[in-house]
């Protein structure tokens, strides 16, 4: 038989086992609380540092201020201040001050006894009052009442006295500690300095340990249009980033903001915050949370992405690590063409637009963008078949800068393509001028680089074009091998009426006359390219297979993103909307074959990264089953880098607009007209606001056989002259060769470079000028006095008679135009100082203008009694009234 | 590997880790005692009929217990953050979303059955036959001790129902489980874009049954078959070997039982079907499919 298995008995003791796990769990307790305290809590560590940092840093500022201050005479005053001190210690003063004191106290019981008879006299007034409300007898109140308003009238006069006496006692003090504070004062103004950092010393030395947090209540929504508070806290541990007084410390975390003094001023930390810019986990309190955040957290501080060109460009010459800051930029300045700090996200901004991509992909750009090609309604005038195939089968073989991208595409795709261009003609209703016979090619060369193509276009290798930004002579097409491409009646009709081929073309028309036509397609038609060698052979192009084989590649590849294509009107974006692409995470992204380990082209499984590569090898992730139809463009790193750069600030989230940059109607107008100059190229002859364009200028040795400059035009011309002048072109500077070419702008154009120009110099479009000129007689003549003595005449020609002029290149516009063109303030401020308008103008300065005195030289003593701004005002008045 | 592992060392598994050894330990232990026990010829009855007072001999060692579950959650909390993620986006969720670990056992089913049955029938089951077992459980002996030889079929069912089906879905859902609700081995790399052939076709269509109505009328058959067949046969087989225990239990009891044991083994018949032959539904209803 077997036993019972043994019972645990119960009775044993376990005072040992609670003793032990007592003791643990104090310990651990008291573990607790010390980890809560300090080990997480780096941040009061760093405050603490922070503080003796910023001790030390004010500690060195108040010894540099004090070695400044004038020690001498500060030791003076403070000795005579002593002087003054010690006087009050004399025997005389000690007993006034005894005087003094008993007065007082007699006075402070004369005080004492009128409160209480005030007190009293209240209280009795008030049962007198609500017995005479309720109906009761209140005479015996009214008595009292009585009663004490005498004594406190008796009382009054007493006070006064006894006041008056003090302060009659008081008089020789009163005048020692005036003289005391006078010494004082004047001590303070010369240690003010010192003052003042000791009061900020003594300021920091009650820096307690806090958290610092502060909240942009309103700065996103969230999925139900509610307001998303935003916390940060980044400077509890970076206490000094918005601290004058560190501006010199570089130890981190306690630093100035670096580098960024500028924008600081502008972007005030208190309403933006820090991850507005950065990004990051604002809430976090430890460097990693807050700057790398876990896994979770989809924005990590942009600077600590990497793309393999900022990989590759560590070096300190180049700052790449703060590149992906800018895409910030992007979220509030969504139309800004210049921002100072954020070069190379603009720069992105500006391949976009000139690449195309809004061909195939919504973009969140608020620029109206239009298709980036020409139309291929009709290029079968324009050009051959056998081009075509070339051009399509690689673009880039024939012209290596060109924005046309490689769309990979197949002999038998290109051949397809080809046919349907080639049919596509039969839909188009363009017909060439005729009329073309050659010409002298000699000539042609002449014109070509003397009227300005050069402009826009490269020529010859003189002047290389080498990005892939649509700027100066990169802005149109490579005309080296036009010669090889085009026909010679689609030519001279395209140089003669642009818009006869495409309507919205911004190809100018440059007012040739039909021999220099003749001449220009004669020598553009010479220019062939020596190595081409159509790569397609084709076959039987009318082939209705063939033909339709073609439409639908031309579907397939989106095309019609780029051009205009008969029967393609009612397509939609080929692509995706690249308006949220920066919130993609990489599970949305296909990395094709990519991330293989064999691959020798293995790319890290980061966002950036994938865009980086798909932008420059956008074929890259295809697979066996999924084909991507993205052309390559071509791109460097550095421009695939600017783009991802820029794309990273592409996000859908709800911003407040508040926290936009705040555009009034006349920097809304500069900003789209900053945009128009650039996309029809003004910027490629003429110089702007901010140094912007002039980029012709370098082919001049002299200055001023360039295009004028036009900085401060707002104030310069009238609207209704320019208007004139871009819808009819006339000349106003007879000496240049270069051309201002007739654009044929709509009236919406016109407006937009209005804009423009009155937005650069801050003003509003539409004003009318000297519509009611009434110039005094008085003024007329000393104007006609003075404008002799000026000798104006000799560089001017007025109502197109020339006076003595010096030679061709040195005459000035006509002063006939005046009237029309100039606006009246702007002669005034080009007579003051003409160098100060127009830097290295030969317009001599008549009215020299000394800074030390602050007065402007006449140029006659006769003349207004020698008032320069009133003979200034004259010579206006009688240049304008010299138009006819 | 390195994805299992890290779902392994989530703070978020902790107790699923935990859950595992405590789960083996106390089954391997229970029985131990109840081998033990039943090898005894005195009968726990008898031995437990002196008894103690429960102040202070229970509560001394409870007290001490509760010290030492104090000292372990202290510790754990020191020494492992809460593991919060970032703030909820509705239009972003999770991949995988994961169900409590205690649902996940569920949230498994949902893969086998339509939501409605995955989500509402089968668990009010669950909650009833649990609230039943007082009311069916007929057997009077082995209260109060451990013991296998007089519970055998309460304790394989437990086994079976509780261990093998919903503590097993709750590992393999958390462990096992990932992106797209797919299933990965541990040595797995966890995908998201990880593709698994999944075609499912109904029962009907394995028998080339085309017509709607009439599969309906075959998945009809087959289930009530099921459950028909699940009750008579046992009840024949007790009425020959058995008929004191049939009378002691009763037909409503009996009737009670066989449904509830018949859908716990449906729900693995079904499993069953649907990873071997790719079974989508067995019954098809405009109603509702099973």
């Amino acid at each position: 038989m077997s036993e019972i298995p043994e019972q645990k008995s119960n009775e044993k003791s376990v005072g040992t086992w609670f003793l032990i796990f007592s003791g643990l769990l104090g310990l651990f307790t008291a573990g607790a609380v010390y980890d809560e305290t300090f080990t997480r809590r780096p941040w009061k560590h760093y405050q603490e540092e922070f503080k003796t940092v910023k001790l030390q840093e004010l500690d060195k500022q108040l010894q540099a201020a004090k070695s400044e201050a004038d020690s001498t005479q500060i030791a003076e005053l403070d000795k005579k201040i002593q002087e003054e001190s010690k006087k009050l210690d004399a025997p005389e003063f000690k007993t006034l001050g005894e005087k003094i004191k008993n007065l007082n106290y007699e006075l402070a019981d004369l005080e004492t006894k009128s409160k209480f008879e005030k007190a009293n006299s209240d209280e009795y007034y008030y049962f007198f009052k609500h017995a005479l409300q309720e109906g009761h007898d209140g005479s015996a109140y009214e008595q009292k009442l009585r009663e004490t308003e005498k004594i406190i009238e008796e009382l009054n006069p007493q006070i006064q006295a006894k006041k008056d006496e003090i302060a009659q006692a008081m008089l020789p003090i009163d005048e020692i500690n005036k003289n005391i504070k006078a010494l004082q004062n004047e001590k303070n103004v010369l240690e003010e300095k010192i003052i003042a950092i000791q009061e900020k010393i003594e300021a920091a030395s009650h820096l307690g340990v806090e958290i610092k947090q502060f909240v942009l209540a309103d700065y996103t929504k969230g999925n139900f249009s509610d307001y998303l508070p935003k916390v940060e806290r980044c400077q509890t541990c970076h206490a000094g980033i918005n601290d004058p007084v560190m501006a010199e410390v570089t130890q981190q975390p306690f630093g100035f903001h670096k580098d960024q003094h500028e924008l600081l001023k502008k972007h005030n930390i208190e309403k933006l915050g820090c991850t507005t810019c950065h990004a990051g986990q604002g809430i976090a309190l430890t460097e990693h949370d807050a700057h790398e955040g876990d896994h979770h957290w989809l924005f990590p501080m942009l600077e600590t992405i990497q793309d393999p060109y900022t990989r590759a460009n560590t070096d300190s010459t180049k700052i790449t690590k703060h590149d992906y800051t800018q895409s910030s930029c992007f979220k509030c300045h969504k139309t800004a063409n210049y921002l100072p700090g954020a070069e190379v996200m603009l720069t992105g901004k500006k391949l976009v637009m000139d690449l195309g991509c809004n061909g195939c992909h919504a973009l969140p750009l608020e620029e109206k963008l239009v298709k980036n090609g020409p139309p291929l309604n009709a290029i079968a005038k324009k050009t051959n078949p056998e081009w075509i195939a070339t051009w399509l089968k690689n673009p880039r073989d024939f012209y290596p800068n060109t924005r046309m991208p490689d769309f990979h595409l197949t002999d038998e795709e290109t051949e397809s393509i080809t046919a349907f261009l080639m049919d596509l003609d039969k839909t188009s209703d363009y017909k060439p001028v005729t009329g073309f016979v050659s010409g002298s090619a000699s000539n042609g060369k002449k014109l070509v680089e003397e009227i300005g193509c050069q402009a826009c276009h490269t020529v010859g290798d003189k002047f290389p074009v080498s990005n892939r930004l649509k700027e100066g002579n990169g802005f149109g097409p490579d005309l080296n091998k036009v010669g090889t491409k085009v026909n010679a009646t689609w030519l001279y009709d395209w140089l003669k009426n642009p818009k006869n081929y495409h309507v919205e073309s911004r190809m100018p028309s440059l007012r040739l006359s039909d021999s220099e036509l003749q001449d220009v397609t004669t020598y553009l038609l010479t220019l062939k390219d020596t190595n081409y060698k159509p790569t397609v052979t084709l076959s039987s192009l009318e082939d209705a297979a063939k033909i339709e084989a073609g439409r639908k590649n031309i579907l397939k590849y989106g095309c019609y993103g780029c051009h205009n294509i008969n029967g393609t009107e009612n397509e939609g974006n080929i692509s995706v909307s690249l308006a949220d692409i920066a919130r993609k995470t990489t599970e949305e992204l296909d990395f094709g074959d990519r991330l293989q380990v064999e691959n020798p082209n293995k790319i890290e499984k980061t966002w950036q990264d994938w865009i980086f590569h798909k932008i420059k090898e956008p074929r890259d992730y295809t697979t066996e089953r999924i084909k991507s139809v993205m052309p390559s463009f071509g791109l460097s790193d550095e421009e695939a880098h600017a783009l991802t750069v820029l794309m990273k600030g592409w996000i859908l989230d709800f911003q407040n607009q508040e926290y936009a940059e705040h555009l009034t109607p006349e920097k809304k107008g500069f900003y789209e007209g900053q945009n128009f100059i650039r996309q029809r190229n003004c910027v490629g002859c003429h110089l702007f606001e901010g140094e912007v364009g002039g980029l012709i200028y370098s082919h001049y040795e002299n200055p001023d056989e360039a295009p004028p400059k036009l900085m401060g035009q707002g104030d310069k011309t009238q609207e209704d002259w320019l208007t004139n002048l871009l819808n009819n072109v006339s000349p106003i500077r007879p000496w240049l060769k270069i051309r201002m070419p007739s654009f044929g702008f709509n009236n919406e154009q016109v407006t937009t470079v209005h804009k423009y120009f009155q937005g650069a110099v801050g003003k509003e479009v539409g004003q009318t000028y000297f519509a009611d000129f009434k110039p005094n007689p008085e003024n007329l003549k000393a104007g006609e006095e003075l404008f002799n003595i000026a000798q104006c005449t000799k560089c001017h020609l007025v109502n197109g008679v020339a006076g003595k002029s010096l030679d061709p290149s040195s005459l000035a516009p006509d002063l006939g135009k005046a009237k029309t063109r100039l606006k009246p303030d702007w002669i005034v401020d080009w007579l003051k100082d003409p160098q100060a308008i127009t830097p290295g103008t030969k317009m001599p300065g008549f009215f020299y203008y000394d800074e030390s005195t602050g007065e402007r030289y006449p140029l006659t003593q006769e003349h207004f009694e020698g008032n320069a701004d009133k003979q200034i005002i004259a010579i206006r008045d009688y240049v304008v009234s010299l138009s006819k | 590997m390195e994805h299992f592992l890290e779902q392994v060392k989530k703070p978020d598994n902790i107790p699923i880790v935990g859950l595992i050894f405590l789960i083996i330990f106390y089954t391997v232990w229970a029985f131990k005692q109840a081998f033990a026990n039943d090898k005894s010829e005195v009968t726990r009855e008898m031995a437990n009929s002196e008894k103690v007072q429960t102040w202070p001999n229970l509560v001394k060692v409870e007290f001490v217990a509760a010290i030492v579950v104090m000292l372990l959650l202290t510790v754990w909390s020191i020494a492992i953050d809460a593991p919060l993620e970032e703030p909820a986006n509705p239009s972003k969720t999770p991949n995988p979303s994961k169900a409590p670990w205690y649902f996940l056992g569920l949230q498994e089913l949902l893969v086998y059955f339509d939501p409605w049955i995955a989500g509402v029938v089968l668990p009010s089951i669950i909650i009833i036959g649990l609230m039943a077992i007082p009311y069916i459980d007929f057997n009077e002996k082995g209260n109060g001790y451990y013991t296998y030889k007089e519970r055998k079929l309460a304790i394989w069912t437990f086994c079976f129902g509780f261990l093998v089906l919903w503590i097993t879905l709750i590992i393999s859902g958390t462990f096992l489980r990932g992106p797209g609700w797919n299933w990965f081995a541990p040595w797995n790399e966890w995908d998201t874009h990880k593709v698994v052939a999944l075609t499912n076709v109904d029962l009907s269509e394995l028998f080339r049954i085309r017509d709607y109505t009439t599969a309906s009328i075959f998945g009809g058959i087959v289930t009530l078959g099921y459950f028909g067949i699940g009750t008579v046969l046992p009840l024949k087989w007790f009425g020959k070997k058995q008929p004191e225990l049939l009378k002691t239990m009763g037909m409503v009891r009996y009737f009670t039982i066989s449904s509830l044991y018949l859908m716990m083994f449906g729900v693995v018949i079904k499993i069953i079907l649907r990873v071997t032959l790719n079974i989508k539904y067995i019954w098809v209803t405009p109603w509702f499919n099973i």
